[in-house]
């Protein structure tokens, strides 16, 4: 709580930037491109990091590829034309340093963090969590590096990892994500210009959950990472993702990849709560948020999970997918879609299942409230060889109001005899009887509202890492005040 | 996919272009008012591609249409056909082949006026009104697809069914299609009408000769009206050469019941759509369909469930089985309009996959901007449960013999929503045939 | 009586759901320290009455008033209600998954008695005797609200509430269906431990059974949405010897003059 009202008094006390506390913009003198994309801009991108020629070579293949490409107008979601000629595909903070473990940071950038309750200080609060903030294009600063480095745990921006661990990111990158694997999958492989590398070497268990967050600050800029993170042998890691942005009337664009793979035995744990700025609510502004995340359970026994709160952005085109290609592997989608005012999300995953023995689990909870659409669009594909392939799919939405639109869309493929895939979904509007039982032992109907509704996202919110789920609930409870009534 | 892209060749199903429309002016004027019509539509619609989402699992190439052409109109012919075995059980069958049709009104339910089951140009002289109403009428509630549009302009055999309020038909009307003669296009076009307070039940078969290739192509409306009970089922048993698109489309009013049943078990390839409008307080429809790929079979099947109302109920059962090489697709929406509170949508397809090769597909959809609803879907496939089969096998039954019984079991719950106890007995001789036969 | 405000009182009590009038002009007034029972047979109005009280907005009042501490409470949203002191025990309490007993009860505690005014520790450690209390395993605590519960069990969790939440007046809504007869005791043993001069009681049942364990000194028979007759113990020996029909003669025969 006390947390919270700190953050309410170093903004104005208006209700809008209450509604939306991370909408304020940081005055940094920045370091940026022009607008527009052409192969000169991907090469001025490519030596502002001083990246060797093959990742040269590799954007503009991406580039050449994109060219020929459309954007995908499959999803329940309807904006505007994007001009692609009118973004800013590079912009750094001047001071920023090169991504370096936290010291010497701008002490503008700093603040900015600690405002959005990152503080870059090791000794805080957040000393459980290696951190890897990305604002704009660039990574400034990855805490807990040294710790990390002792077990052979690389974590530091993609920029430094190219320099730095040039053939790991070699061998892996784009090999789960190919460059042309889809539209912004293309665009992001050309532009790309920061995010997270890990690699967790063979047995060794990731002492602390790794962190990425991302912030959009600059007016005209996109954002595009790219995080990689490889799980050898027997290897653990989790791994969160926060990301918030100001608040504008303009959309921004936020074309992200990323590629999980887990070798043998192998867990990867991927957490994401997404507070991108959603427009206002007349549909104004807001962060299109158009991300190709996947995973790969390359080795036997390995696992894959992806958590995911959705509750900002205007548009989201998003679906968490794992390969299941090591024998006995596991994929897991647990995820809870939050949609008011004009937002619009069309949301889901794709299990794929390639391996004998493979087992997934798919939990989507989507709440729409006010003018929002909300979309489940998921696909479990069971190939001929994953014999005895297991799926489980819930995906049940809540409609809190009579002015907003709930879709479920899956595809469910079986061409083997031996699996088993059961899928159950619902859509019904809050309960009048819960709520009237709740109200009846003295709770308001704003608070019994939120008590129901985080009912309903419970089974999701548990597989969060437990400081994220508290973050993820406050901020759901947050969004819901508004909504209600 | 612009149209202008599109030649001639695309935009007709060859043999079905403007110079095949019927052109000897006997048809009355009603009709051909509403063929040419529905021609200009087919005209504007392009021919689907693999590329739309509906056509995706099931690629229109695969019907081979240039290898068909159209069948004549069907007239009347004045000697009953051979009889079938269930003629007794019903007040009017109709028989239809390549030769003609024949109305059989062995109850003298027609000469008493207690039932009207009239070809759509006898209707059309008799019943003008009634058609303008219900050809095309308000149970379309989408933009009807490029085959349809062609079932509308270029139907060789049309039938119109009506009950008139009040009346109470419990034995019902069974229309029975024959078809040997290869090479052939066949466009059976159905409209159906129970009034208000009435109760009617409406049963179809579809057969052909193994070995003979044929094309139908189908369009059917039911309509039941404020508080009536319309029972409609369909026993689709064509050859395995057999290829068949059709769409159907049922409208309840108000307080007004339909059990609409649809048998898929014939057939090398078929892509068949239903939609159904709950469309005032307190209609209910029951949608049920069985289907079995074995072989090479393909079996397509779409559905709609759309509450344009509040107040009403859906509730639908798909159940499937694929073996062999077989390939079952289903794919349904339920979708409940803005406004439409106290709706009550259910959906369910299990499917049985009894082999390695075969394939089932299952896309079950809800779409929802209503307020207060309850819409649920539930989608299995699977085996059948090695449990239950140790379990039988451990009192004594042979394997074969258990897994006949249990995909017997399986299927029992659909069977059970057809009214005759003869077309269900027929059904469950039919599933255990396809099963029996060793993988 | 008169002069002083009432405690609890139902004047002229009118309402309806869905077109369809089901309480016609209901009069009844529990005092502190009283225990009242309404009994009546099926569709007389029983529970849309105790609804009505707490405002279940299913149900539209169309004339009367509800009086408690002195206020009409009929314009008040049902927590509003809750937290001046009412409180119902559902006859079909409402699952909610995904909330444990432990926060939902905390979360009610905090609305009735102030949020500062209830800590965490002390607050568990008496629903935790109280749950011994009603012979509830402790476990409930930390599952969901009511769902997979027994009927018995959410009886039993009806009753704990209203341990927790201490109100003043308290409507049971056939808190005694479906129960069994060592679940009943339990449940008694939880209503008797708050009788006392500050509580007002209103048992709704359709069996007299409950009434040999929570002792009412007044009886009221509701009948076609109007109480038909009141009167004292000796009025429920009667109705368990006679049944209703003898009232409802007697009723109709009032009505017609």
């Amino acid at each position: 709580m006390s947390n919270t009202e700190t953050m309410y008094k170093l903004e104005t006390d208006s209700k809008l930037v209450q509604e939306y506390k991370y909408g304020f913009v940081t005055e940094v003198e920045t370091d940026e491109l022009p607008k527009g994309l052409n192969e000169d801009i991907i090469r001025a991108i490519s030596a502002k990091k001083g990246e060797p020629d093959w990742m040269t070579e590799w954007r503009l293949k991406a580039f050449r590829r994109w060219q020929t490409m459309r954007e995908p107008h499959w999803a329940k979601v309807d904006y505007p034309p994007v001009d692609y000629q009118d973004i800013r595909y590079y912009s750094a903070p001047k001071s920023a340093g090169t991504g370096g473990d936290g010291h010497g940071v701008d002490p503008e950038l700093a603040k900015t963090f600690e405002k959005l309750g990152i503080p870059l200080n090791e000794r805080d609060r957040l000393s459980g969590v290696a951190v890897d903030v990305v604002f704009d294009s660039v990574s400034v600063a990855t805490t807990h590096r040294e710790k990390l480095a002792k077990q052979g745990i690389v974590f530091c921006s993609m920029s430094e990892a190219i320099r730095t661990h040039g053939d790991l990111v070699r061998k892996y990158l784009g090999s789960v994500v190919p460059p042309g694997d889809n539209f912004y999958a293309a665009l992001n492989s050309a532009v790309f210009s920061d995010g997270s590398f890990c690699f967790i070497p063979k047995g060794v268990r990731c002492p602390v959950d790794l962190s990425t967050y991302f912030r959009i600050n600059a007016a005209d800029s996109g954002q595009f990472e790219r995080t990689l993170i490889v799980a050898e042998e027997g290897a653990y890691v989790s791994y969160i993702e926060g990301c918030t942005a100001p608040q504008r009337d303009n959309n921004q664009l936020h074309a992200a990849v990323v590629e999980l793979i887990a070798l043998d035995d192998a867990q990867i744990k991927y957490s994401t709560v997404q507070n991108w700025y959603a427009g206002d609510a007349n549909g104004v502004g807001g962060i299109y948020n158009f991300v190709t995340k996947r995973g790969h359970c390359r080795g036997p026994r390995s696992r894959i999970s992806w958590t995911q709160a959705e509750v900002g952005a205007a548009i989201t085109w998003k679906y968490p997918s794992v390969i299941l290609e090591g024998a006995d592997s596991v994929g897991e989608f647990y995820s809870v879609a939050f949609t008011n005012k004009k937002m619009q999300a069309d949301t889901g995953t794709k299990m794929i299942h390639i391996g004998p023995n493979t087992k997934s689990t798919i939990i989507s909870k989507g709440i729409s409230a006010e003018e929002s659409v909300n979309s489940y669009r998921g696909m479990v594909q069971v190939l001929p060889t994953a014999l005895n392939a297991r799926n489980h799919t819930c995906c049940d939405s809540m409609l809190i109001g009579d002015k907003c639109f709930a879709n479920t869309y899956p595809v469910i493929e079986v061409e083997t005899s031996t699996a088993i895939t059961e899928h159950e979904a619902t859509t019904a509007k809050i309960s009048e009887e819960q709520l009237f039982y709740v109200r009846s032992r003295g709770i308001d109907e704003e608070s019994a509202t939120s008590m129901i509704v985080n009912g309903f996202c419970k089974d999701v919110f548990k597989e969060l890492p437990l400081e994220f789920s508290v973050e993820a609930i406050k901020l759901l409870e947050l969004k819901l005040e508004h909504s209600v009534g | 996919m612009t149209t202008a892209q599109l030649s001639v060749e695309d935009m007709f199903v060859p043999g079905f272009d403007e110079s095949s429309l019927p052109s000897d002016g006997s048809e009355p004027a009603l009709l051909r008012e509403k063929r040419a019509a529905a021609f200009a539509k087919y005209s504007e619609l392009p021919m689907p591609t693999v590329r739309d989402e509906e056509w995706r699992r099931t690629d229109p190439e695969m019907f081979p249409f240039d290898e068909f052409t159209p069948a004549p109109a069907l007239a009347p012919i004045s000697v009953a056909p051979e009889s079938g075995p269930w003629d007794n059980e019903f007040d009017v069958v109709v028989t239809v082949t390549d030769e003609g049709f024949h109305i059989n009104d062995a109850a003298n339910m027609l000469a008493e006026k207690k039932l009207v089951v009239q070809s759509l140009a006898d209707a059309a002289v008799n019943y003008p009104e009634m058609l303008k109403r219900y050809m095309q009428g308000e149970a379309r509630v989408k933009q009807p697809r490029k085959f349809t549009t062609l079932v509308d302009a270029f139907w060789n055999f049309g039938l119109f069914i009506y009950v008139p309020a009040k009346t109470i038909i419990t034995r019902g009307v069974l229309i029975r299609y024959t078809h040997k003669t290869p090479g052939r296009v066949v466009i059976p076009y159905l409209v159906a009408v129970a009034d208000e307070l009435s109760e009617l039940t409406i049963a179809e078969q579809y057969e052909s000769p193994d070995l003979v290739e044929l094309l139908a192509l189908s369009a059917r409306e039911f309509y039941a009206k404020q508080g009536a009970i319309l029972r409609a089922a369909s026993l689709q048993e064509w050859g395995g050469k057999t290829y068949h698109i059709g769409e159907d489309w049922v409208r309840a009013e108000r307080d007004a019941r339909v059990d609409w049943v649809s048998f898929l078990l014939g057939g090398q390839l078929s892509k068949m759509m239903v939609s159904c409008d709950v469309a005032a307080p307190n209609s209910n429809a029951y949608l049920s369909g069985l289907f079995f790929a074995d072989k090479e079979q393909h079996i397509d099947q779409c559905s709609l469930q759309l509450h344009s109302s509040a107040n009403t109920y859906s509730n639908l059962l798909y159940k499937g089985a694929v073996k062999d090489k077989g390939h079952s697709i289903y794919q349904g929406v339920i979708d409940a309009v803005p406004h439409a509170v106290k709706v009550d949508a259910y959906q369910m397809n299990n499917n049985l996959i009894l082999n390695e090769g075969a394939r089932a597909d299952s896309l079950p959809g809800l779409e929802i901007d209503a307020d207060d609803l309850k819409c649920s879907h539930g989608a299995t496939c699977g085996n059948l449960d090695p449990n239950h089969l140790f379990y039988l096998r451990s009192r004594g039954l042979p394997e074969a013999e258990a897994r006949q019984l249990l995909v017997m079991a399986f299927f029992e719950e659909v069977i059970a929503r057809v009214p005759h106890e003869f077309m269900r007995e027929r059904v469950r001789e039919n599933v255990r045939h396809k099963v029996g036969v060793a993988v | 009586m008169s002069g002083t405000t009432p405690f609890f009182e139902i004047r002229n009590l009118h309402a309806k759901t869905e077109d369809k009038p089901i309480l016609k002009g209901v009069n009844l007034t529990v005092n502190p320290g009283e225990t009242h029972a309404l009994m009546g047979p099926n569709g007389s109005g029983k529970s849309t009455l105790a609804n009505v009280i707490m405002g279940n907005p299913v149900y539209e009042v169309t004339d009367g008033e509800v009086i408690f501490q002195g206020q009409n409470i009929l314009e008040m949203d049902p927590d509003e209600r809750a937290r001046l002191g009412l409180f119902l025990a559902f006859q079909y309490p409402v699952a909610i998954p995904g909330i444990s007993v432990a926060k939902f009860l905390k979360g009610a505690a905090d609305a009735r008695f102030g949020q500062g005014n209830v800590k965490t520790g002390p607050f568990l450690k008496q629903v935790r005797e109280d749950m011994d209390y009603l012979e509830m395993d402790k476990s409930f605590i930390n599952r969901s609200l009511n769902d997979g519960f027994s009927g018995g069990e959410k009886k039993r969790m009806e009753i704990l509430q209203m341990l927790t939440l201490k109100p003043s007046l308290a409507v049971m809504d056939e808190t005694d269906s479906g129960l069994d007869i060592d679940a009943l005791r339990i449940v008694s043993k939880g209503v008797n431990r708050m009788v006392g001069p500050d509580f007002g009681l209103l048992v709704i049942t359709h069996y007299e059974r409950i009434l040999q364990y929570i002792k009412p000194g007044f009886l009221h028979v509701l009948m076609d949405g109007q109480v038909a007759m009141s009167g004292g113990p000796e009025l429920v020996k009667e109705v368990e010897k006679s049944g209703y029909d003898w009232i409802r003669e007697k009723f109709g025969k009032e009505v017609l003059v």
